[in-house]
């Protein structure tokens, strides 16, 4: 099966599908054709991607899906983008996202809803979100692969909706340098794809420290992670037993049991794990991100750069109260909830719980990888486990509609939607969802100890 | 069936405490099971499941009692966000507002596992227990510093106000409401 697409034939089916699916909030006059020179059996030259409009790009616009952004253009290209361009990849276009990425329906957006799909003749519905529409280009063929990114889930939800392959890598592997915060401690660039060896020549590109993002992982721990490579094998496969819930889509538990019989059969071990933090997850990644989301919105007053009001700066007494009404719903209410957890009535009380709940998720995860991790000093469980496998999305994906009527009736009705990818977000760990079956929106997730991302890739690899 | 792991900070800051035998003591926290010998075993472990995330949540459920914050708190938390109080609709922030805490005050009567030793700001995803800055050291630090064009610090290649709706002679505009009448 050929790598690369045919730039010409994506441009021509572009305008159908984003008539359709509303896919992308801006498309690309004239895509790169960059020739890679050195040739490295790594290149990406000739590929087709799109990238998520929350990753900056100095040739065309960077929305966010907000009016605050509208028409705004970096000056800059994201590092990310920088090496695609370098390794010869072309951009089709920017991605339809849930405005700042926030939202798990990619419903939320000045340009309207992204439409999933794999449903071409039913009542329309939900991509998932927020990669919402980078995960329906690759779905759609358009694109060898998308870039989105994935905070609590953005990349991994969608990508199980769309029946794609959606990689979320430990946290400070790509390099965050352009890519617009929503909340700092949890953002992660994410790979999405049909095919996972593209997947992983894209990660392999993109898998560099970057001085320009402090929180890139330095290239001395890069280099202890590979120090602490070594075969294992049998590989030992945990089945963690908080994932497993009552009310699974219908059909999952067949094609889960298909698969884990493939993987005995394979000679691998599966075990049984319990890891109790789990529970908590959800309290916890909704206390922190809304914090850290008010804390990073609070720099759009439309002064230096995007939207401004044009007849006032102050209302009601309150500074650039006239510009950033312009926030769309689901942001307003993010950022008011951060604040009151940051407020000194709720501070002690929300975020730092919240905050030390997390390093217990952590030291848990830590306490079942045969993995060491190198950024909590753990030397790794000699008896622990090299893989967990687990669920991707409890639900399938539903109409546009009857999501927003859940929402609306209560916000934590979308936020469950996220119960099985925020745990390992608040952990940093890798995370690849993968399709249990073609063309069905029915996703599992293999996930690796902090750093050990080769091992997800060549798990999803040897079992494709 | 299942081995348990303690966490020790003692020996290793979130690692394992390791007793020289390659056997740990069991209190609590994560725990691996027997490996499964068949099909049947992990079918059997599959089909119970442990937990509901509505019932955890309470969500949907008659016991859920909503404490929505007073008008006045909302108002105020619109101010600390920079949000317009005209068209907002008060009443609808305050129960949103009641059912997302209702959500994340869980976290109130979760216990912390060691939580003496436990710190908050380990919960940052970057290396643990690294050297200490002290004042010297960072005055040391910017000593090195020179411009760097892989920064992007390239001396006239970028106009500050190139990207404001409203500048004048390269500076930024701020209107006059903006220093006055302030609450």
């Amino acid at each position: 099966m050929p790598l690369k697409r045919s730039l010409k034939e994506s441009i021509e089916r572009l305008s159908s599908f984003q008539s359709k699916y509303n896919i992308f909030t801006s498309i690309n006059p004239s895509p790169y054709s960059i020739t890679n020179k050195k040739g490295t059996k790594e290149t990406l030259t000739g590929c087709v991607a799109s990238i998520k409009d929350n990753i900056v790009t100095k040739d065309f616009p960077t929305t966010c899906a907000s009016h605050i952004l509208e028409n705004f253009k970096s000056p800059f290209d994201a590092t990310v983008v920088k090496l695609l361009k370098q390794a010869g990849v072309h951009i089709l276009g920017k991605t339809n996202l849930d405005e700042f990425g926030m939202g798990s329906g990619g419903v939320h957006s000045i340009r309207g809803p992204v439409i999933n799909p794999l449903y071409p003749h039913e009542d329309k519905k939900i991509m998932g979100g927020s990669s919402s529409g980078a995960a329906a280009s690759v779905a759609c063929d358009l694109v060898d692969f998308a870039l989105g990114t994935d905070t609590g889930g953005s990349v991994r939800l969608p990508a199980c909706y769309g029946s794609v392959l959606g990689f979320k890598p430990s946290y400070g592997r790509l390099s965050r340098f352009g890519v617009i915060a929503y909340s700092q401690s949890l953002d992660t660039v994410g790979i999405l794809s049909k095919k996972i060896n593209v997947l992983r020549k894209v990660f392999h590109t993109l898998d560099k420290y970057d001085m320009k993002d402090p929180t890139s992982l330095s290239v001395e721990l890069r280099e202890l992670i590979e120090g602490n490579k070594k075969v294992r094998r049998p590989l030992k496969v945990g089945i963690v037993k908080e994932f497993s819930h009552e009310s699974m889509p219908i059909g999952f538990h067949r094609l889960y049991l298909s698969l884990l019989e493939k993987l005995i059969n394979l000679g691998l071990e599966i075990y049984p794990v319990s890891i109790p933090s789990v529970k908590n997850c959800l309290p916890i990644y909704y206390t922190l991100s809304p914090a850290e989301a008010a804390s990073n919105l609070s720099r759009y007053d439309g002064i230096r750069y995007g939207y401004r009001d044009s007849e006032l700066d102050i209302k009601d007494g309150i500074l650039f109260a006239p510009t950033r009404s312009k926030f769309g719903t689901e942001v307003k209410n993010r950022i008011i909830l951060g604040n009151y957890n940051l407020c000194s009535d709720a501070f002690k009380n929300n975020f730092i719980k919240a905050e030390k709940l997390r390093v217990n998720l952590i030291d848990e995860f830590d306490g079942i990888f045969r993995f060491p991790n190198v950024l909590t000093n753990s030397k790794g469980n000699p008896d622990g486990l090299d893989i967990l496998i687990v669920p991707t999305s409890s639900k399938l994906p539903g109409s546009i509609r009857d999501f927003e009527e859940e929402e609306a009736k209560s916000p934590a009705n979308s936020y469950i939607n996220d119960v099985f990818t925020v745990p390992m977000s608040l952990a940093g760990l890798p995370s690849l969802s993968m399709p249990l079956k073609e063309k069905t929106p029915i996703g599992l997730q293999v996930v690796g100890q902090y750093g050990d991302d080769s091992t997800v890739l060549d798990f999803v690899e040897s079992i494709s | 069936m299942y081995k348990t792991w303690r966490l020790c900070r003692t020996h290793t800051v979130g690692g394992l405490c390791h007793d020289g035998s390659h056997r740990f003591v069991s209190t609590g926290g994560a725990k691996i099971g027997k490996k499964f010998e068949n099909m049947n075993q992990i079918r059997d472990y599959l089909s119970r499941p442990v937990w509901s995330v509505h019932e955890y949540l309470g969500i949907n459920t008659k016991e859920e009692k909503l404490e929505p914050p007073s008008a006045e708190a909302v108002k105020k938390l619109l101010r600390l966000s920079g949000l317009p109080l005209e068209g907002a609709d008060i009443k609808e922030i305050q129960m949103r507002l009641a059912k997302q805490l209702s959500f994340i005050n869980k976290l109130h009567n979760i216990p912390v596992e060691g939580e003496k030793h436990t710190k908050e700001y380990d919960a940052r995803l970057v290396q643990r227990n690294t050297k200490q800055l002290n004042y010297t050291k960072l005055l040391e630090g910017i000593s090195h510093q020179k411009q760097d064009a892989e920064l992007g610090e390239v001396s006239g290649s970028w106009k500050a106000t190139g990207l404001a709706a409203e500048s004048k002679n390269a500076y930024f505009v701020v209107k006059e409401g903006l220093l006055k009448n302030r609450k």
